[in-house]
């Protein structure tokens, strides 16, 4: 039992160690890769950032204004592949935008009444690879406006 | 049992490969440490499972910039006098105050700077800096960053960026040190004085102002925010804002909208407009009751 309970300790701060690991290591890749190319929109110093597998995906609702013109940036760790792609859906499911098959890892637009759009990330599994167990790495969603 | 102890073991060895990674290196690119990891451990995929999480949901809402810019283009004047002055920084003995009071500050400095209001933006940025230093946010006002505010105060666009990136350096560092509670906050801060600004330039007699569709465009954002808040509803801190959101929220929920789906098309700068177009409706008192309601909350946290 004390063997137990020492084991669990020892895992729960280890866990955190990664934990903030793996966060610094995002806030970097996100600093040094996307902030940039958001120019000359204005990032909205908000981080929207996470950790995902392949297979896995990411979605979040924003609330878009309707006098601002926007650039979404989805920022992917290469690690994760070239088919990781976003979708931008209004409140009724509609897809506005997919960038599935598409080059640029952002779009530029304006909503014709400020409203909530969801940003859904997918990132797509690898039918080719050949180790068991698949990649992880950063996803960053970053927004940057101007008039 | 057995199992449980094969999947702790397996996280243990990656968090010491890792951190065995970091430590050496700490300038290493997340390639090398994520393939050191996954070349060194072979995890089957039932395994991977028990610990990857499901689908991911993550939670933005509009920066206190935005607001300002928006508010302005909706033709707002300036007037400090529905600011919060930086006298009441002492007020605050609380990080959750410190963390409210920082937002508010963040919304009373976009608004000053978009009025290119250079005295106001320094005090702002001062008592923000002051703030930080209390939260514990060492990577926010960093020595190179306040040189740079001060040489570049008269330049509006400067200030935004700098304020972008304070806003930017503090979530982040928040987040990485698993205080995303107190970004709540701070975010709900900023939320609160936006909507407090923008409620005493409008004119709660004239249904068809601009900064009055502002104010009722707020209540998108309201649920975004109170749904991001209560994501962490095991810290207490937030309850009593969370109460007082869902007070307005109820005032913002009987404001008619009327969607009217519109084409998608492309604008002359060649970018697209996509989204319905919505049209808002007061009826009776409700506009004053919002103003009346968000100066109530608003003053209990300066």
């Amino acid at each position: 039992m004390k063997l137990k309970n020492t084991l669990s300790i020892f895992l729960f701060f280890t866990a955190i160690g990664v934990v903030t690991q793996v966060d610094a290591q995002c806030k970097r890749f996100t600093q040094k890769n996307c902030l940039p190319a958001l120019s000359p929109y204005t990032n909205n110093g908000q981080i929207n950032s996470t950790t995902l597998y392949e297979g896995d995906s990411a979605s979040m609702n924003m609330t878009f204004y309707s006098l601002l013109e926007y650039r979404l940036m989805v920022c992917t760790h290469p690690i994760l592949g070239e088919g990781a792609f976003f979708r931008v859906k209004d409140d009724d499911g509609e897809i506005l935008y997919s960038s599935e098959g598409k080059s640029p890892n952002y779009w530029d637009f304006r909503v014709n009444s400020t409203q909530d759009l969801r940003i859904d990330v997918v990132i797509p599994e690898d039918q080719e690879r050949v180790t068991d167990m698949p990649p992880s790495g950063c996803v960053s969603i970053v927004l940057g406006f101007k008039e | 049992m057995i199992k449980s102890f094969r999947v702790l073991g397996i996280l243990s060895i990656s968090a010491l490969v890792l951190l065995s990674c970091a430590d050496e290196n700490t300038n290493k690119n997340t390639d090398s440490i994520e393939e050191n990891v996954t070349d060194e451990i072979n995890i089957s995929r039932s395994d991977k499972v028990q610990y990857q999480r499901a689908k991911i949901v993550l939670f933005s809402l509009p920066s206190p910039m935005e607001t300002a810019k928006v508010l302005k283009k909706s033709g707002a004047i300036y007037d400090s006098k529905y600011l919060n002055p930086v006298e009441n920084l002492d007020k605050h003995i609380t990080s959750k105050g410190k963390a409210i009071v920082m937002g508010i500050y963040v919304a009373d400095l976009s608004y000053a700077n978009v009025f290119k209001q250079q005295q106001a933006c320094m005090d702002y940025f001062s008592a923000m800096s002051k703030l930080a230093d209390a939260l514990s946010l060492s990577e926010v006002f960093t020595q190179d960053l306040i040189e740079k505010i001060d040489e570049n105060i008269s330049d509006e666009d400067s200030v935004l960026q700098y304020l972008a990136e304070s806003y930017w350096r503090a979530n982040s560092e928040l987040k990485a040190d698993d205080r995303e509670s107190v970004a709540g906050l701070i975010a709900a801060g900023g939320w609160i004085e936006g909507l407090y600004i923008a409620t005493h330039l409008a004119d709660p007699e004239k249904m068809d102002d601009p900064v009055t569709e502002r104010i009722a465009e707020q209540g998108a954002t309201l649920k975004q925010l109170i749904k991001f808040l209560s994501s962490f509803r095991d810290d207490k801190n937030l309850l009593d804002i969370i109460s007082d959101l869902e007070t307005l929220e109820k005032l913002f929920d009987k404001i008619d909208v009327e969607r009217v789906r519109v084409e998608p098309n492309i604008d002359e700068g060649g970018v697209a407009v996509v989204g319905k177009k919505k049209v808002y409706k007061f009826t009776g008192t409700l506009l004053k009751d919002i103003i009346d309601q968000t100066i109530i909350i608003r003053n209990k946290y300066v």
